[in-house]
Formats: C-alpha cells, sequence, structure tokens
C-alpha cells in the first residue's frame, strides 16, 4: 500500500520566518495522525501545504499528486475542516448542501441530510446567525456526507466547548472513520484524542521532532515516580525530563529499557502531553 | 477536467459525476446567493423607487391641475406642456422622443449596475481571503480558472442580463404610465405612445449591447480582479490609486510628449479603460467613436445607435481592451493560487 503522504525535505519560507525547514514524512492509509507542536512551528504550513494552500520548495506527493498543480484534482479525494471561522458568513445551510453536491461528485446529500437531523440546524439558516458549535456541526455534516481518502483537520474544535469537542470527536470515529480512510489532525487539546490516534508527529521549530506509531511511543517512553534517595542513579540513564511532586522526582526516559528503570521507582505510561512538553523544552530532543 | 472517472472504494457505489457545467452552474449560483442584494434587490429598488417617485409625481401634478390651479402648473409636471409638446412633434420626431426617453431609463438603470459591478469585481476574489472562508471554497475540488471565470461570467454575463430585464420592465410600466395619463387627458395613447415607440427595436439594442459591453468592459473587470486577487489590503485604494497616480505622474513629467501623444491619450485609453468600462456606453468617451455617434445622428445622439456599436466592435482601442483585460484575468488566475489570506 503506497502512502497517501510522501513529504520529502520541505522548505518553506515567510518573509522573516523559516515555517518549514527539511520536514520529511509519511503517512499511509488508515491511519490517525495528529501533528503536534507549539504556536508557529509550522503545523498550519505543513497543512497548508498538502492541501496546495501554499507554495513551498520541496517533493509532495498526496495520494500520488502535487498539491501545488493538482489541487482541484486532490480536492475530489481531500476534506478539509480548519477552524471555525472559515465557514463564509452569508450562506444558508441549504445553499453550502446545493453548493458541496453542485462541485464535489463524492457528496452524498441523503448522508448529509441524516448528520443534520440529530442537529438543530435548519435549512435557512445563515451561519452568521449560528453559534460556533453549530458552525462545526454543519461543516462536520458537509465534510462527513463526503467519501474521500483523506480529511485534514486544523484545530477543528478550536473555541469549542468540551461537550461539542468530545461529540465532534465521536461522529467522526463512528461515523466516518474507516479503515480506507485517513486523518491528519492538529490540535491543542492533545489529551483529548490520543487515545484515538495511531501516529504522531512532533513539529518544533520548523522541524519534525517525533514521528512514530502510537504504539512505538507507548514502547519507547517511560515514566518513572523516583524517591529522592535514587535520584542520582535515575539522572545516569539520562531522562528527557524531570519534574517534581510531592517531594518525588518523574522522570520521562525515551528508549531505556523497563528492566534496567525497575528499581528506580514506579513506572507510569505517559501522556502524549507529557511528551510533547518535555520535547518542546529548549534544546529537549528526541531523536 | 471534465467528468471524473475515478475508483470509488468499494463501500461507496455512490458516486455521482460532475460535468463541467453542472459545476459552472453551481458556482454561478453562489455568486448570486452571496450578491443577491447588489444583483436583485439593487435593480428591483432603483426601477421601483424611480417608477413610484414618477407616479406620485405625476399624481401630485393631477392634482393640482384639476384644482384651483387648472393647468397652469408652475411646479412640479408640467403635464399640459408635455402633452402639448407631444400632440405639437412632427410624426418623425416622435419616436426619437421616446426611444430617447427609453433609453435614458436604461441608463439609469445601468449606473446602478456600474456600481455593483465595481464593487463586486473588486471584492470577487479579495472578500473570501479576509474572512478565511476562502480555506472553504478551495477544499472544494473546483479550480482557481473556475473559479475565476465564474466571477467574470458574473460580471459579464449574468448580472447584465438581470439588469436588461429589469430595465425592460420599467421601460414598459413607464409606457404604461404615460399612456394611462394621455388617455386620461383625452389623447389616443395609440398615436402618442404605442404607436411612435419602438420599445422592440430599443430591446434589441439592449440586448446586442450585452456582448460588446463585455468585452469593452474586460480591461475594467480585469484589472479590478487582478488587484482583488493580489492585493494583501485595501484593494480600493490600490486599485484607482495606481492608474491616478501613473495619470499624474505622466501629467507632470510630459511622458507621452516624447511619443507626441497628449497626456489625455492616458485618461481615455488607459485610466477610463481601466476603471470605467464596465459602464455600457462609456465607449462614447472615446474620440473615434463620439465622432461616429454624432456623424450618424439627425436626433439626440446615443450611445445604442447601431452605427456607433457597429464601429466599437471594428475599433482596435475595443479588441486591444479586450485582450489586455484577458492578461489580467490569467493574471488574477495566478495571483488566485498563490496569495494566501489576506490581512
Amino acid at each position: 500500500m503506497s502512502a497517501v503522504i510522501q513529504a520529502r525535505n520541505l522548505n518553506k519560507r515567510y518573509r522573516n520566518t523559516q515555517a518549514l525547514r527539511d520536514v520529511s514524512f509519511e503517512v499511509g492509509a488508515g491511519r490517525i495522525v495528529g501533528l503536534v507542536g507549539p504556536n508557529g512551528a509550522g503545523k498550519t504550513t505543513a497543512l497548508k501545504a498538502i492541501l496546495g494552500l501554499t507554495d513551498f520548495e520541496g517533493d509532495l506527493k498526496v495520494l500520488g499528486l502535487d498539491p501545488r498543480t493538482q489541487r482541484s484534482e486532490l480536492m475530489q479525494q481531500v476534506c478539509f475542516i480548519a477552524d471555525v471561522a472559515v465557514l463564509p458568513r452569508w450562506i444558508r445551510v441549504r445553499e453550502a448542501i446545493d453548493y458541496v453536491e453542485g462541485v464535489h461528485p463524492r457528496f452524498s446529500r441523503e448522508l448529509c441530510m441524516q448528520f443534520l437531523a440529530r442537529t438543530k440546524l435548519t435549512p435557512n439558516m445563515r451561519v452568521r446567525e449560528m453559534s460556533k458549535g453549530m458552525v462545526v456541526q454543519l461543516h462536520l455534516a458537509l465534510v462527513m456526507a463526503i467519501d474521500a481518502k483523506l480529511l485534514v483537520l486544523d484545530e477543528p474544535t478550536l473555541g469549542l466547548d468540551i461537550l461539542f469537542r468530545k461529540e465532534f470527536y465521536q461522529n467522526l470515529l463512528n461515523d466516518y472513520f474507516d479503515h480506507e480512510k485517513t486523518i491528519l489532525v492538529t490540535t491543542h487539546q492533545i489529551e483529548e484524542i490520543e487515545h484515538i490516534l495511531t501516529d504522531l508527529i512532533f513539529i518544533k521549530d520548523a522541524r519534525i521532532n517525533l514521528a512514530a506509531s502510537m504504539d512505538d511511543v507507548a514502547e519507547r517512553f517511560v515514566e518513572v515516580m523516583v524517591n529522592p534517595d535514587k535520584r542520582d542513579a535515575a539522572i545516569a540513564f539520562k531522562p528527557l525530563y524531570e519534574r517534581q511532586v510531592f517531594g518525588k522526582s518523574i522522570f520521562l526516559f525515551d528508549g531505556v529499557k523497563r528492566g534496567e528503570l525497575a528499581g528506580l521507582g514506579e513506572m507510569h505510561k505517559p501522556s502524549v502531553a507529557d511528551i510533547f512538553v518535555a520535547t518542546m523544552r529548549d534544546g529537549g530532543t528526541v531523536q | 477536467m471534465s467528468a471524473m472517472t475515478l475508483d470509488a472504494p468499494s463501500t461507496t457505489p455512490s458516486v455521482r459525476t460532475t460535468t463541467a457545467a453542472g459545476r459552472f452552474a453551481t458556482l454561478l449560483r453562489r455568486e448570486y446567493w452571496e450578491h443577491r442584494g447588489g444583483f436583485l434587490w439593487a435593480p428591483i429598488w432603483a426601477a421601483g423607487g424611480f417608477f413610484g417617485i414618477l407616479l406620485l409625481i405625476i399624481l401630485a401634478a393631477e392634482w393640482h391641475t384639476s384644482g384651483t390651479f387648472n393647468g397652469e402648473v408652475h411646479f412640479g409636471f408640467p403635464i399640459q406642456k408635455l402633452l402639448a409638446a407631444l400632440r405639437s412633434q412632427h410624426a418623425i420626431e416622435l419616436p426619437q422622443i421616446l426611444d430617447a426617453g427609453l433609453m435614458g431609463l436604461w441608463a439609469f438603470l445601468q449606473v446602478v449596475m456600474f456600481f455593483v459591478l465595481f464593487f463586486y469585481c473588486l471584492g470577487a476574489l479579495y472578500d473570501d481571503r479576509k474572512d478565511r472562508s476562502v480555506l472553504f471554497w478551495k477544499s472544494l475540488p473546483v479550480s482557481n480558472v473556475e473559479t475565476v471565470l465564474s466571477k467574470l461570467a458574473t460580471a459579464v454575463v449574468v448580472v447584465p442580463v438581470i439588469y436588461f430585464v429589469f430595465a425592460a420592465l420599467l421601460q414598459l410600466a413607464v409606457l404604461v404610465l404615460f399612456s394611462a395619463l394621455v388617455w386620461f387627458h383625452g389623447d389616443s395613447a395609440m398615436a402618442l405612445i404605442w404607436g411612435p415607440a419602438e420599445p422592440l427595436a430599443t430591446w434589441a439594442k439592449m440586448i446586442a449591447a450585452i456582448p460588446l459591453s463585455a468585452l469593452w468592459a474586460l480591461p475594467t473587470v480585469g484589472w479590478l480582479m487582478f488587484i482583488s486577487a493580489w492585493a494583501r489590503s485595501k484593494p480600493f485604494l490600490w486599485a484607482v490609486a495606481v492608474p491616478v497616480v501613473v495619470g499624474i505622474l505622466v501629467g507632470t513629467f510630459d511622458i507621452f510628449e516624447a511619443v507626441q501623444l497628449p497626456d489625455s491619450w492616458y485618461w481615455t485609453h488607459v485610466g477610463s479603460r481601466g476603471l470605467l468600462s464596465i459602464y455600457p456606453g462609456s465607449w462614447m468617451f472615446s474620440d473615434n467613436l463620439r465622432a461616429v455617434v454624432t456623424m450618424n445622428q439627425d436626433g439626440p445622439p446615443h450611445v445604442l445607435d447601431w452605427n456607433a456599436m457597429s464601429a466599437l466592435a471594428g475599433s482596435a482601442n475595443f479588441w486591444i481592451g479586450a485582450i489586455v483585460g484577458s492578461g489580467l484575468l490569467a493574471g488574477a488566475v495566478y495571483f488566485r493560487r498563490k496569495r494566501e489570506q489576506a490581512d
């Protein structure tokens, strides 16, 4: 199975900043990939490159197409939801449905109506009259009714309250995702989606800092809670990160065998957020 | 890029085909939905408002003439004088006067259309970058060429056709109103209005003017859409300031004298073509055509004279402008792909 996204040495410069620096990665079919990084690290630029919304240097193939020159062909197979503000404010629900049906061969009006029936949206409602949550419901209904191979989500739940955020990902998993589809998602609320991800990509300062499957991540990273008397022994194993809780030290290790750490203290599976924080510190690096 | 023949995954056999024509029709509907105010309500209000005011003026005048003033109206609408004038006109002149009147109604609605189209073109490729909805539009399988062409077709075909319909309705309504007025005063509406008036001939000219105006408008539409796709901010300022500043420089430094052209050449052939040509009939301001129109006219000259229109279609100014406009539209497509969001 060939990769859905194949990026090699992507570079992108804005006037004063380097947004992507030799970025290379691959995403296979049927994966749910979280693209994580601090603000300004290059996440959105990477997504824009994949969607053909920005120019860049380097080789990039998405579903075998070059997004720079084949955007409209690509968009028959790729869907995109950015944060809530991108649906035009003047459009009505029925107009949005008519429009997408008119231009997209893989859109199913029937499916879209099914999704909308669960919401309070009515055909004549305009986007400008909707709450943020309702706008997202509309956008999600439109996108889930498209049988695409790749779905790109850029902070899709930004500014939504927790109920909508939960519902968003639940709908996506239950009604949309199957093993022929691929999802690439960026978010700040990484703890809310880490359980649905199959792969993780960290971006820091325009570079890829970590790219691994969740299985690998679970294998490589371990957290150990260490009493003060064993702190020096723990540091000898070169931990990535140390934080203090109730007088104990919690160390994060990358790639150290569990057996060697067993004597130091209680071992935990670190959350993605913990790994993220550890690797995003100044000088913090994984590979 | 025509119909699609993509392999559908086995789970979903429901892939429809969209044709280029079907997609294009959807894009045109999209433009109409967004700009219903300027495309539909503006001509309705303008035509309705004009007719309403005319009706009120006539009613007011009737009320006064039938009252104590008895025919001696010194203000408002001079009905008796108008009727007397109509009766005394030679049969040859009446059609020309009525034709000029109908053209006046058309020209009035075209002024409304000018402002609607000017700001439509200027915002066509800018507004969605400003409110970020470009991210939604570009997430759908529509190419940049299709997007720009749909906006062009809206500006030079869809909107002019809509305005033609409302102009014709307004002309008809005014003819009916004057017929009632004439009849009310005991004259024959047939003799004074419907006999001499030639609304069908007028409409034929108005229809012929649509494709002609479309080509004539290309440099302006092209310039405004180019700026609309290119500007990171303040498209209006760019669109207007660039031609004006260039014109001032031309005048100040006598640049054109070197090639033995008067400074006014810049304004008639570049400045006004880039900003004002979406007004149908603005070809009157082009020197050589003005001569044609006045030479061939016995009665009051107007822009939709057949001679003037055929002279226009044969002029270099017309075709060079269309070519330059097409080039600017190609530039608009290029920047539609290249530019990201506006500030």
